[in-house]
């Protein structure tokens, strides 16, 4: 089960670290912070970072950010990030007390691509609203959200590209029998 | 003939009817033999403690009345029924009641004491050796007449997908119950167990207990236990769970 743990990153200090420095430099922030306000669209603020969507896939990487398989099975292993064997049957030690109401992605390398798998991590939901896999790159739209965790996204940009880089070189010779 | 099947269909369809649906299934299934015997022994049985310490509680003089449960009431025995009704309407108050309700209400308007605090181990003890008399019988909570508004209100809460894990209860216990999330099997969020002893909690807990934890693992703002949104949520659970014996105190993992 997920466990409820504060959000250990909130990107709330960033302005105030810019503005530390010269007034001037603290008047263009405090321009900057208001202009960000009145933007009328929150979505791409709510977002791990802009995408775009071409069919059933996500063809550029997030934030332009390069996947390391590594810590994409760390991040799959994780229960604060990823947890996806919470769900999934995957090549993993935690792998062993697997849930199954996701597809056994022991091979899933082999079926789709990375821009297929990015999309389907990033916004699982475009594809099957009624899908139980929530959308990990996004945060607008929902409902009650715990304070810790409003208006962020359950993954980085980052931690996506991680997965999609580990994701897509799972082939079933790997599975753990 | 097929008019009158139809018919029977009609009647077991009714909303507030005794009988268990397919897919109702209590969490008792889904112990265990080991679990199963610890929950039927009553002996070993670790809820059977909040009984013994709601009886004491049922006898206690408190408040500036000094009168205890007992001295209205009589016996907790008197009680037997009433926990498969909760929550209900109290149109006094236009709103709905759950156990928890009840009883601190009975508390600082009757008793004139400070009513229990929720999950304090005081009202555990009264709701479970309250509950426990109902042990056996069915689930029947009304859903209509005044109630139905706040039903509508549960069965729209249950559906509604929060938290940044954007799940709905019924995302996991209507549409995937029975299947395993790591090594636990969802269950069909049954609550025809409580207040019950949960392994998780190493003790005793409530229907909204359970509400709480179950918001806080989808990373959602969990509902306040007294709250017109949190009953409603409570008094659809009760519905879904219509029919089901009524098991206080149980054992759920």
């Amino acid at each position: 089960m997920y466990l409820p743990q504060p959000a250990a990153s909130v990107s709330a200090p960033l302005l105030t670290c810019v503005a530390g420095g010269r007034p001037s430099l603290r008047v263009a922030a405090t321009l900057l912070a208001a202009a960000m306000l009145l933007l009328p669209s929150a979505a791409s603020t709510a977002d791990c970072a802009p995408f775009e969507i071409s069919g059933d896939r996500i063809e550029q990487p997030l934030a332009g950010k390069v996947g390391q398989a590594g810590a994409g099975a760390r991040v799959a292993a994780d229960r604060q990030r990823g947890d996806c064997v919470i769900c999934h049957r995957l090549p993993l030690p935690e792998g062993r007390f697997h849930g199954n109401l996701g597809p056994d992605l022991r091979a899933v390398g082999l079926r789709l691509s990375p821009a297929q798998l990015r999309l389907r991590v990033a916004a699982n939901r475009h594809l099957n609203p009624e899908s139980i896999m929530p959308d990990y790159c996004r945060s607008d739209g929902r409902h009650q959200v715990a304070e810790d965790y409003r208006d962020h996204p359950i993954l980085s940009a980052q931690d996506i590209e991680d997965l999609v880089a580990w994701l897509s070189g799972l082939d079933a010779a790997e599975a753990a029998p | 003939m097929r008019r009158a099947l139809l018919l029977l269909w009609l009647l077991l369809a009714l909303p507030g009817h005794a009988e268990p649906r397919a897919g109702q299934i209590s969490g008792y299934h889904l112990l265990g033999e080991e679990l199963q015997a610890l929950q039927d022994d009553d002996f070993a049985n670790p809820g059977m403690l909040w009984v013994d310490r709601g009886q004491r509680a049922w006898d206690a003089a408190a408040g500036a009345s000094g009168t205890s449960c007992r001295d209205c009431h009589g016996g907790p025995e008197r009680m037997q029924g009433l926990a498969t009704q909760l929550p209900r309407w109290n149109s006094d108050q236009e709103r709905l009641e759950n156990l928890e309700g009840l009883i601190r209400n009975c508390r600082s308007a009757r008793q004139q004491a400070e009513p229990p605090a929720y999950e304090s181990d005081e009202m555990l003890a009264l709701t479970t050796v309250i509950a426990h008399q109902s042990r056996g019988l069915p689930l029947a909570v009304a859903v209509d007449g005044p109630a139905a508004d706040a039903f509508a209100a549960g069965r729209d809460a249950f559906a509604r997908r929060r938290g940044q894990l954007d799940l709905s209860c019924a995302d996991c216990h209507d549409r995937h119950a029975g299947a395993r999330l790591r090594g636990e099997t969802i269950s069909a969020g049954m609550i025809n167990g409580f207040p019950l002893y949960r392994l998780t909690w190493e003790g005793m807990g409530s229907r909204q207990r359970m509400i709480r934890w179950c918001n806080e693992a989808v990373r959602a703002e969990p509902l306040q236990p007294d709250t017109a949104k949190a009953l409603a949520l409570e008094l659809f659970l009760a519905w879904r769970s219509r029919g089901l014996e009524l098991e206080s105190p149980a054992i759920r993992r």
